[in-house]
């Protein structure tokens, strides 16, 4: 047969081969996040196929080995769980629910009758609840679909933990979640199994926690097409995948899979509209769009001279010449690129800045010597890769707290477009190559001086605390181990905010949650013969994102996972917002890390 | 792992590597990698605990998102969301749809004013907004999140507040500064030093109304222009291919669209079409190749072509893999556009465009073109030329930040690639000897840095100050009779040159002669009284030197006060300090502490440990009112 595909059946790295499991015991937990869902297998389009002999080779894919057996016992609960999730989307719960449950399945109420009311879109199940009250799992299940009035939209029931139990039994903590436009519930269900042939069967199942938040539907709009699907820049480039172009540009254009492209908002003309400059990878022009009176998008990136068909990742808009309109600083392969803003939407290249030992990331200005213009500091996250720039992933060493990155660099404004390199001199060289994604300028500590914090990946974060105020002397200190905010963990971004409006800065760390990694780094297989403190800092990769509760004394708190903060899935950008202007700081995440459709592809 | 743009591969060979490689694979062969994950929001619920409510709040979007910027984008008084994803719509605008807006908040755009200590963009700068008790505080924050700038302008939200009863921003110098005049639901604008809050004048965009999103249709279908020809090995076995340019088309004769696309090639006049049918790949005979030119004919295409066989499959296959990221099987029909060379130059997945293909076939004969361009999808720029990157100017990169010893090593791997064989000439290699010279010269590490001397004025004897720099070095070290010997060469030329004046000068002093010196420099500014260094030099000398005679304290101020003058000299930290000893020589000590704190002043914030120390033993030294001289620390 000649019209074969061969395809994944299953995207999970966690369960690669046995070599690469056990030759990598450190590298396992981010392969652990890999995605645990089944991609449909696609058969051939109509007339079209794959020339025999390029089908692509895939590697067995086992769970069980490499020695995870709970793994094994996941993967096979989880085929349950999913049972469990259709059922509540389709409606259908008894007739799906068939050879899930378990001879006499003990379930709770999995909506409870006492909800505790916070302000009035949220309702809990209280957190003193000692037992909440026995009931089928099949009309638990009714119960907890007559919230809905219509189909939900979707559901999720992962496992975050499991453990063995008495008898061969399985004991597991799963996260659900199902919602419809406006409403949606988030619960953690504790669930024993046990094995019954092949299948995993409910035993018993007990709500843990409970929340039902219900807010006026359609909080907010996708209004892209609406701003932008007119513009035809917009439609041919954005409207399409990085996977798109992945397939029609060469990887020495500079592209590559991960899509590490930011933006920036300014007002660039004055007119006081604010306009966006997004970044593409090589081999597509960043685009700059001006925003027109009518709230729509206008492309003028040729005119203004800001097209750069280089691999860009950040960009910043600052008024380095106080004169009143943004400048544009681009981080490009070589460095950054600073141009002067001249008006009449024309940019023009003023200076560079080589990185001979970075790759430019994130970009944040202030001034901190107060001579009364703006400095920058910029994220050199990777140590230059050479000609090659398609490598998705950087080589940390030690993976879980690494200092091989590349070199940040703090530049001085001069003054008339020059810049000086002053990492050095301000002490920041010190722990500088730990691979930074993000910096953010705060005072936090109300001294009168402007601090960084920053966010790191494979390991520890730091909190540059500046000296100026104190000395005169504009010198950088990384005190985050004595603020409490080191934060051992694949660092993404970092954002300050006053979450508690007690007057302090608090600081939200985007890093990544993961299940999976959840699930495997507590069983004693896990670094076997490692250190407790080891292995807790494998743990703490997993556990997702932290907020910094300040506690006004140069120190600070994690209390993202008290305040229900810390699942923020593999996170990108996060961010402070009063979303629904209730005076109270809340919380956006972007996350996901490759997502790769059925493009057509054979 | 390579430090540099020199543009070496990091080693392979680690577990680590071997592993991230094999991710790497499974992912360019279609794999994702915690994908489908939905972003999130939390609501505060009063600082008390946050709830999850990104489904309830239609934020839960799918996309594999990056960027997120923050902006009231309609000015109705909620924040709007753009963002970037890797996955289609690669940005994206999410508009608030709060009904509330409008009455329960309030934004504000702060100015900065360099006479108030603060930049026109204010960053970190902080707003404290008083309303019903409560003290909400935001700041300026330019960049932020990952790779992500949001709006200046700082949005509150007010809650059951219905009036606004304090603003004050404290700058980002420390002072605070109370506005009047703002109210809820306003927009304004805050200008330092004018304590009075102004209405934004503009009126904001109109409020768009809503449209689904149309995403295109994702597609198989792929050109690539490719920007390096593509050689095919060989001893490929080809059907005879024509003169000038062809099309190797693959197909099959169970393949409709195959078919219809070789139909249409059919259709066009003189297009170069090599038919290659990949039926008989195993050797065996599937189709005939009466067969195939029967079908051939019916399409209109006179050429027989051929049969491919596994390794020709394979090595056309390659020239995808090796330049595209995405492994895919090489689907059929697939086309491949070889200029006259034989070289493959574009590659059509999928039914081909007639209408493309043609215009590329023309596009082969262009030689103005620049092939990155070519090889790219849109226009743009390209960054190519605007950073300098030859070895001098990552070297004085490297020192600017004051990395020597990288900027050291990356010139000696420089010289090592360059070896005997300076394509560059001459001048280059001795470029680098030179930057090499002075960075071990700072360094004090005299021989080394004569050494390099050398070797420039060997590679380039034009090239003065190498020259220059020997000479010094060689006093520095201690050669005083070669130093001497090169002073007279370079004089020789020109007796009455001030520079070379001024290195003898320095020659002697650096020698210990400091009485030579000072008559050196003498004859410097008899020459140009306005010679700065030999200004700073003497001034010096008068000051500071050891020896009582050559001491003056009246003539060193005389001297400083003109060096005072020099452009940039009220900011220089060694400038002032020399001027302060001049001071203080001449027991004027109010005036020699002033000038040695001014120098504090500026050393202070970028100076290293080891210059502030010297300054602050010499601060104490005027207080006790003594003057400072040589050797005396």
């Amino acid at each position: 047969m000649l019209l074969v595909s061969v395809r994944a059946e299953c995207d999970n790295f966690a369960i690669m081969t046995r070599r690469a499991l056990q030759a990598l015991l450190l590298f396992s937990l981010a392969l652990l996040t890999a995605c645990e869902k089944k991609e449909p297998a696609t058969t051939p389009r109509e007339g079209e196929a794959a020339v025999p002999g390029t089908e692509l080779e895939l590697l067995p894919d086992d769970p069980g080995e490499g020695g995870w057996e709970t793994e094994t016992w996941s993967a096979a609960i989880q085929t349950q769980l999913n049972r469990i999730k259709s059922a509540l989307l389709d409606g259908n719960i008894e007739l799906a629910l068939a050879g899930v449950e378990a001879e006499g399945c003990q379930s709770t109420r999995l909506v409870p009758k006492n909800k505790q009311q916070f302000g009035d879109r949220v309702a809990r199940l209280p957190a003193d609840t000692k037992d909440v009250p026995a009931e089928s799992f099949t009309q638990a299940l009714v119960e907890l679909r007559e919230l809905f009035s219509q189909s939900p939209r979707h559901a999720s029931a992962k496992i975050v933990g499991i453990s063995p139990a008495v008898n061969g039994k399985a004991d597991t903590r799963v996260a659900f979640q199902i919602d419809a436009a406006g409403i949606q519930v988030n619960s953690q269900w504790n669930c024993r199994w046990q094995k019954e042939d092949s299948n995993w069967k409910l035993e018993s199942i007990r709500l843990a926690t409970y929340e039902e938040v219900r807010v006026p539907a359609g909080a907010f709009a996708d209004a892209t097409e609406s701003a932008a699907g007119r513009d035809a820049t917009f439609r041919e480039q954005f409207y399409r995948s990085q996977d798109h172009w992945m397939a029609r540009i060469e990887m020495r254009m500079g592209i590559d899979i991960s899509g590490w492209q930011g933006l920036a908002i300014a007002d660039i003309d004055g007119d006081g509209l604010e306009d966006i400059y997004v970044s593409q990878p090589g081999g597509l022009p960043n685009r700059l769009y001006r925003h027109r009176p009518d709230g729509t998008l206008e492309d003028v990136s040729a005119k203004a001279g800001v097209d750069w068909l280089d691999t860009t990742h950040g960009s910043l808009f600052a008024d380095l010449d106080n004169d009143g309109d943004p400048d544009l600083l681009v981080g490009a392969a070589d460095g950054i690129i600073v141009m002067e803003n001249h008006g009449d939407l024309q940019f023009e290249v003023v200076a560079t800045k080589l990185l001979p030992a970075g790759l430019a990331y994130s970009i944040a200005a202030a001034d901190i010597d107060q001579d009364c213009d703006l400095d920058f500091f910029v994220c050199g996250y990777t140590p230059r890769a050479g000609v090659s720039r398609h490598h998705v992933f950087a080589h940390p060493v030690p993976f879980h707290d690494a200092n091989n990155g590349g070199r940040n660099a703090l530049f001085r404004n001069d003054g008339d477009w020059r810049f000086t390199d002053v990492t050095r001199a301000t002490g920041m060289e010190e722990k500088n190559t730990r691979f930074s994604y993000a910096a953010t300028w705060e005072d936090y500590d109300l001294d009168g001086d402007l601090d960084l914090y920053l966010a790191n990946d494979f390991g520890r974060n730091s909190l540059y605390l500046n000296d100026f105020s104190q000395s005169g002397r504009v010198r950088f200190t990384d005190v985050a181990e004595e603020a409490g905010v080191v934060d051992i963990a694949p660092g993404m971004s970092a954002c300050w905010g006053d979450y508690n409006n007690d007057g302090h800065a608090d600081l939200y760390v985007g890093n990544m949650f993961s299940s999976a990694g959840n699930r495997i780094a507590v069983q004693p297989e896990f670094l076997a013969g490692a250190d407790a403190e080891t292995r807790g800092e494998f743990l703490r990769h997993a556990g997702g994102n932290s907020l910094f509760k300040n506690t006004g004394d140069g120190k600070f708190a994690d209390v993202g996972k008290q305040l229900g903060v810390s699942g923020g899935r593999w996170a990108w950008s996060s961010k402070f917002a009063d979303l629904d202007n209730d005076g109270w700081q809340d919380i956006v995440v972007a996350n996901g890390f490759i997502t790769q459709e059925d493009t057509g592809d054979l | 792992m390579s430090q540099s743009p020199l543009g070496e591969e990091p080693e392979p060979g680690s577990t680590y590597l071997d592993a991230f490689g094999e991710l790497a694979q499974r992912i360019r062969t279609g794999a994702s990698f915690s994908g489908r994950e939905r972003n999130c929001a939390f609501l505060n619920l009063g600082g008390e605990s946050f709830a999850d409510a990104s489904a309830a709040l239609g934020l839960d979007l799918a996309q594999d998102s990056r960027g997120i910027a923050l902006c009231d984008w309609d000015h109705d008084g909620d924040i709007d969301l753009w963002m970037t994803n890797r996955t289609a719509p690669r940005l994206q605008f999410m508009r608030n749809e709060n009904a509330a807006a409008g009455k329960n908040s309030v934004a504000f755009l702060l100015v900065g004013d360099p006479q108030g200590g603060s930049p026109l963009d204010a960053a970190g700068a902080r707003l404290v907004l008083s309303a019903s008790g409560t003290d909400r505080v935001q700041t300026v924050h330019l960049g932020d999140g990952f790779l992500s700038q949001s709006s200046r302008w700082l949005h509150f939200g007010l809650g059951e507040s219905d009036k606004i009863d304090r603003v004050v921003v404290h700058w980002p110098a420390g002072n605070a500064e109370e506005f009047e005049g703002t109210e809820t639901g306003g927009r304004y604008v805050l200008k330092q030093l004018t304590g009075k809050a102004v209405a934004s004048q503009s009126k904001g965009s109109r409020v768009i109304e809503i449209r689904e999103l149309e995403l295109p249709k994702p597609t198989a279908l792929a050109r690539i222009w490719l920007s390096e020809p593509a050689d095919l090995p060989n001893n490929l076995t080809l059907p005879h291919l024509p003169n000038g340019p062809v099309l190797l088309n693959l197909w099959a004769s169970w393949c409709a669209p195959c078919l219809a696309e070789l139909k249409a090639f059919g259709a066009v006049d003189g297009l170069p079409i090599v038919p290659i049918n990949i039926e008989n790949l195993e050797g065996n005979e599937v189709i005939s190749a009466k067969e195939a030119k029967a079908i051939l004919n019916s399409a209109g295409i006179e050429q027989a072509g051929g049969f491919a066989d596994t390794k020709l499959i394979e090595e056309l296959n390659k020239v995808i893999t090796d330049r595209i990221y995405r492994h895919r099987n090489l689907p059929l029909p697939a086309s491949f556009l070889l200029d006259k060379n034989r070289r493959i130059r574009a590659i059509y997945k999928g039914k081909g465009e007639v209408a493309t293909i043609v215009a590329d076939l023309e596009k082969l004969s262009e030689v103005n073109i620049n092939p990155k361009d070519a090889a790219v999808p849109f226009p743009g720029r390209w960054s190519d030329g605007i950073f300098k990157k030859h070895p001098i100017a990552v070297a004085s990169t490297y020192r600017e930040g004051g990395y020597d010893d990288d900027a050291r090593d990356y010139l000696q791997r420089s010289l090592a690639k360059i070896g005997g064989e300076d394509t560059g000439g001459n001048l280059r290699l001795a470029d680098i000897h030179m930057r090499l010279g002075d960075i071990d010269r700072d360094a004090g590490k005299h021989e080394s840095a004569i050494n390099h001397y050398r070797q420039a004025i060997a590679g380039n004897p034009q090239l003065m100050p190498a020259r220059i720099f020997l000479t010094l070095s060689l006093a520095e070290a201690g050669h005083s009779k070669e130093a001497l010997q090169m002073v007279a060469n370079l004089k020789a030329a020109s007796p009455d040159n001030p520079n070379f004046l001024n290195v003898e000068a320095d020659v002697h002093r650096a020698l210990g002669d400091e009485a030579q010196a000072a008559a050196g420099y003498r004859s410097v500014l008899a020459i140009n009284h306005r010679y700065i260094p030999a200004i700073e030099a003497l001034t010096s000398i008068l000051a500071t030197s050891a020896d009582a005679g050559i001491r003056d304290g009246v003539a060193a101020v005389k001297m400083a006060e003109h060096l005072g003058g020099a452009p940039g000299a009220r900011a220089n930290p060694r400038i002032l300090l020399t001027i302060a000893d001049a001071y203080a020589e001449a027991g004027n000590f109010k005036m020699a502490l002033h000038e040695a704190e001014n120098a504090l002043k500026y050393l202070l914030l970028y100076g290293d440990d080891q210059k502030i120390g010297r300054l602050q033993k010499r601060i104490i030294l005027f207080k006790e009112k003594k003057p400072y001289h040589v050797g005396q620390d």
